[in-house]
């Protein structure tokens, strides 16, 4: 990372404060005669050209949608909150978020600090080989989910299983890995794990190649260790990417669906059941596409719910 | 084997049981594709339209196999059909159908369907009922091999469900089984044990989730009970089906049982490896996907027929369901419709058979594939075998629900987390809500 | 930081790349196999070759399925890059009427699962007769939300007083945009380039209901319909072939992907002048 360039404007150096917490007051605070009133509008307008549309519009008739009764070849009928209170009764959709919600707990816990710790060795100083070690960790989530599907449901087979096979090389016992409710749930975590912690370190670590080499100097300066500037430089500066990745990593594991309809089909006896899934089954399957809509409103809220949990965890004072 | 004269007796009884039921749909008012059909019997009938349909047709199928057969026979034989084909799997199909009925939007002409969920789609009103175009082939079905809805005719199995107990004989004689001896359940239970005690060998299959629903349905069918009634209440013969399931708990409990699914990816391995010498399936992973996969074993397995439950009863067995071309209401009936019946014609006919081993169309038991001694199968006529059993009726109804119901309560009996009765009872009771 | 801190990096990052590596490469050897031996975990070297590639290209459409994925990927992830980045710059520098409530329109939006929409986007592409087009799934996509969030975010952390000394020069603010902020949010463009090209490369339910003609279907389709044939049995192209091939085939663009974002926006830029 070189030094500043002559031609910039001097920059006066700012002791890191752990909060991340800038000292400066913003172009916030200045009056708005910089620029046109419609100025900040035509910035915004090419994206909401697209997302008004395909992502307001869509979202907004598919809320509609949970308060009607469709059935497929007939008119749908407004239905009031039916919809609702069926699907909140319903014992299958109380299981699938349940079984999401631990699973998303589960998840996080292991994802955010094995990522975080990937892109801190990313970041190691006169690493060689780091695009290749980036591009390795990326390739899981590079390659096709349905064949990826295929070749761990291979691995995590309880007769000619890769996994099973080390194991009973070494004498230990067989894992049912997707047969037994207890473990199943872990095996589809572990398979999501593995398909996006190379992703969001390779975020993580764009966002610490991102943080001044010169606090890392003035850190070292004061006579930090390895460790102190790891928590006190990397990880709060670090905070605005960690909260996207945790909040991108939360929709995935709310929205978790893939996985589990391949490998397991929310089996075995509903252990890896998930709200999507519940969701999918319902308006595909069932055709109850009103209920359908409902549950996923539901969804929506927890993530939502969730979203803002973090943005409150996370909060960094930018 | 069973006697020559029961199988030739009980394929005129179901083109008896099929003539019936060809008076009475001759009755029924739907039109006709247009030409003269001749109504016929046994050998495989063709009757010419003339003039041959034209116009544009699209058809979305689900089997890449009868795709090859679809550009390669059935195209060059209706040259003016300007066809557009769509080839997915079944689930993707079934999405994009949901969101093309759903929106009335660019349905296409035929689509492949499962047997077990066609009353939802039927249900939407986009479907055509095939009950005249069906005419000509009336004496070759079962009536239970149609795919009827209150009352009509919306098409006709495209692969035969039945059910057959498969096991490699050479691998029991090894150990002391005759397999060919085997009468009821009981006796295939007791071999079972025999076999796993001895070497490990699993003989029978035991699925989870929704497979299990399936499965089990099958079993239901065969013994003449099944979760609905015709006019759609719940109507399980509930003391069968607690007996049947406690013997499915039991051959997992004695560990003869191997819990998986015939699509598990290492199926096969297992199979090749011997630790797996039997299954209760249909057809078409039976005879067609087993000796695909395993050719090493040829020559070892057999078709066993479907076990009774006491050795006085008639042989029989259930269906696992099958897959059919649904024809939609659009602007090319009459190609749709001529081109879901063409697999019965005699050019189409074989096709069917290469694709998916058999239908259960008894004239399909003449052709040179339903004669074919099979040499994976030591020379057995399994066509043959399997068309002569009669073909069991089965009501599918809600069936998605169906199977998450049933399908959680046969897992926890089967793993023995509660009893079979306690498993059939609160089945019931679930689906008595539904209906 | 020491040479004992590089080891332990060195060892970690290489367990971690050898498990996400090892699938794949168990993927790349099977693509490489004479016949469909998944079970022989090692086979002979000698036994390599590229037939399931002749076969997969030459007799199925993995050739169509990949270009398709390729065009679509690529449209969507420039288009989402410049929408996104300019919405983000609004979000981020400028205080406007109703900001807070369209940011937060956007980021609700990422809570409904794409099961849920598909419905309402194909009615609504159906009237803008948008159906079995490439645009189909492109301008869907290119509205990425998150992409507009993680771009927020990267903006958001530039000073204030680049853009005051900017603006003392007198340039406008598209210039702001262009030539000041969007060279040093780099890394944001790259990892959000990424996500970007990432989920239109792997969309699969959206292609699955507005691509109509099977000419059009993007590899997840092909892959998923191979996929169910394995089950069904009995083809005239073994599946497996098309399959892992298919993969692999995948693999390249996204990760030629992750090369140029990592060489040209991720490392390597000048950071002094970009401060806390």
């Amino acid at each position: 990372m070189t030094a500043a360039s002559p031609a910039r404007p001097p920059v006066r150096p700012v002791a890191p404060d752990p909060r991340g917490r800038r000292a400066e007051p913003e172009v916030r605070r200045r009056p708005l005669r910089q620029h046109g009133r419609a100025l900040p509008y035509l910035f915004i307008a090419p994206y909401f050209l697209l997302f008004l549309p395909f992502g307001a519009g869509a979202v907004a008739m598919a809320v509609l949608l949970s308060f009607v009764s469709w059935d497929i070849g007939a008119a749908p009928e407004l239905t009031g909150l039916s919809n609702y209170v069926e699907v909140m009764g319903d014992p299958l959709f109380q299981t699938a978020l349940r079984n999401t919600a631990w699973m998303l707990v589960a998840y996080l816990a292991i994802l955010l600090p094995l990522g975080t710790a990937v892109a801190v060795a990313l970041n190691s100083r006169n690493l060689r080989g780091r695009r290749s070690f980036q591009v390795a960790l990326f390739i899981p989530i590079a390659a096709s989910l349905v064949t990826v599907a295929l070749v761990f449901q291979i691995l995590y087979d309880p007769n000619i299983g890769l996994l099973n096979g080390l194991l009973t090389s070494v004498g230990l016992p067989r894992v049912p890995w997707l047969t037994s409710p207890a473990v199943a749930p872990w095996a589809i975590i572990a398979l999501r794990v593995w398909r996006v912690v190379g992703y969001y370190a390779v975020i993580l670590f764009a966002g610490i190649q991102s943080i001044p080499q010169d606090l890392y100097e003035a850190a070292e300066v004061d006579g930090a260790d390895a460790w102190s500037r790891l928590r006190h430089v990397t990880l709060p500066l670090l905070r605005p990417v960690t909260l996207f990745v945790a909040i991108a990593a939360s929709i995935g594991g709310w929205e978790l669906f893939a996985e589990p309809q391949i490998l397991t089909e929310g089996g075995p006896l509903r252990s890896t059941m998930t709200a999507v899934m519940f969701i999918y089954r319902t308006s595909f399957l069932e055709f109850d596409l009103g209920k359908g809509a409902a549950a996923a409103a539901v969804l929506a809220a927890c993530i939502l719910a969730t979203t803002a949990l973090l943005n409150v965890a996370f909060r960094s004072k930018t | 084997m069973a006697t020559e004269l029961t199988r030739r007796g009980f394929l005129g009884l179901s083109a008896a049981i099929a003539s019936t039921a060809a008076l009475a749909a001759c009755a029924k008012p739907s039109p006709a594709p247009g030409g003269s059909p001749s109504a016929t019997l046994t050998g495989a009938p063709s009757p010419t339209l003339s003039p041959l349909p034209s116009g544009p047709l699209t058809v979305w199928n689900a089997s890449s196999q009868l795709n090859d057969a679809i550009k390669n026979v059935y195209a060059p034989a209706r040259p003016d059909v300007e066809l557009s084909l769509v080839e997915l799997g079944m689930a993707d199909l079934q999405e994009r159908l949901l969101v093309s009925l759903a929106t009335s939007t660019d349905l296409p002409g035929v689509v492949s369907i499962s047997s077990r969920v066609a009353d939802q789609y039927f249900a939407t009103g986009a479907f055509l009922p095939l009950g005249g175009a069906l005419e000509p082939f009336a004496g070759g079905f079962a009536e239970s091999a149609y795919i009827t809805y209150e009352g009509e005719n919306y098409g006709y199995a495209l692969n035969d469900g039945r059910m057959g107990m498969w096991v490699n004989a050479a691998y029991l004689d090894e150990n002391g089984i005759d397999a060919a001896a085997l009468v009821t359940w009981e006796e295939w239970a007791e071999a079972g044990r025999k076999l796993k005690a001895d070497t490990g060998s699993t003989l029978f299959l035991q699925p989870t989730g929704n497979n299990a629903a399936d499965f089990f349905a099958s079993y239901l069918n065969s013994r003449g009970t099944g979760w609905w009634d015709e006019s759609g209440k719940v109507g399980v013969d509930e003391d069968v089906a607690i007996e049947t399931l406690d013997f499915m708990a039991g051959l997992v409990r004695d560990g003869s049982a191997y819990v998986g699914f015939w699509t598990d990816q290492a199926y096969w391995e297992i199979v090749r490896q011997r630790q797996v010498a039997g299954v209760q399936t249909n057809f078409a992973i039976g005879g067609r996907n087993l000796p695909t996969n395993v050719p090493e074993q040829e020559g070892q397995w057999r078709m066993a027929g479907w076990p009774r439950w006491r050795s006085s009863d008639a042989p029989g067995t259930g269906t696992y369901g099958s897959t059919f071309f649904g024809v939609l209401r659009g602007d090319n009936d009459e190609a749709a419709a001529d081109f879901a019946t063409y697999w019965l014609t005699e050019d189409g006919l074989p096709e069917i058979v290469k694709a998916f081993g058999t239908v259960p169309y008894a004239p399909v038991a003449e052709t040179a594939e339903g004669q074919a001694t099979l040499p994976f199968f030591g020379g057995q006529k399994v066509i043959e075998d399997l068309v002569s059993l009669p073909y069991p009726t089965a009501n599918y109804y809600r069936w998605s629900k169906v199977q998450e119901i049933t399908g959680f309560q046969i897992d926890q009996a089967v793993q023995g987390a509660i009893s079979a009765e306690e498993a059939i009872r609160t089945a019931v009771a679930q689906l008595a809500e539904l209906a | 930081m020491n040479r004992k801190g590089s080891l332990g990096a060195y060892v970690f990052l290489g367990f971690g790349a050898f498990l996400a590596g090892f699938p794949i490469l168990w993927l790349v050897v099977s693509s490489l196999k004479p016949q469909s031996q998944f079970a022989n975990p090692v086979p002979s070297l000698g036994s390599l070759t590229f037939e399931n590639y002749v076969v997969a290209f030459t007799e199925s459409d993995v050739g169509r399925w990949a270009l398709n994925s390729l065009l679509i990927a690529v449209s969507t992830t420039i288009l989402g890059l410049f929408i996104c980045s300019m919405a983000a710059f609004s979000f981020a520098r400028y205080q406007f009427r109703g900001k807070g409530v369209l940011f937060a329109a956007i980021v609700a939006t990422v809570a409904f699962p794409d099961y849920i929409t598909l419905i309402p986007v194909f009615v609504i592409e159906r009237e803008l007769h948008l159906l079995n087009t490439t645009a189909a799934v492109v301008l869907p996509l290119a509205a990425h939300a998150l992409g507009v969030f993680l771009m927020r975010q990267y903006i958001a952390q530039l000073p204030g007083e680049l853009f005051d000394a900017f603006r003392i020069d007198g340039s406008n603010e598209w210039r702001a945009y262009w030539s000041l902020a969007m060279p040093l949010v780099r890394p944001g463009l790259g990892a959000t380039g990424l996500v970007i090209f990432l989920a239109a490369w792997n969309a699969y339910l959206l292609p699955l209901v507005v691509l109509r003609s099977p000419q059009r279907f993007t590899m997840p389709l092909g892959l998923a319909a191979t996929h169910s044939q394995l089950l069904t049995g009995n083809q005239s192209i073994d599946p497996w072939a098309i399959l892992t091939v298919g993969s692999v085939v995948s693999i390249v663009p996204l990760a030629a992907c992750l090369i140029v974002m990592q060489r040209n926006f991720i490392s390597g830029l000048t950071t002094g002048a970009v401060k806390a």
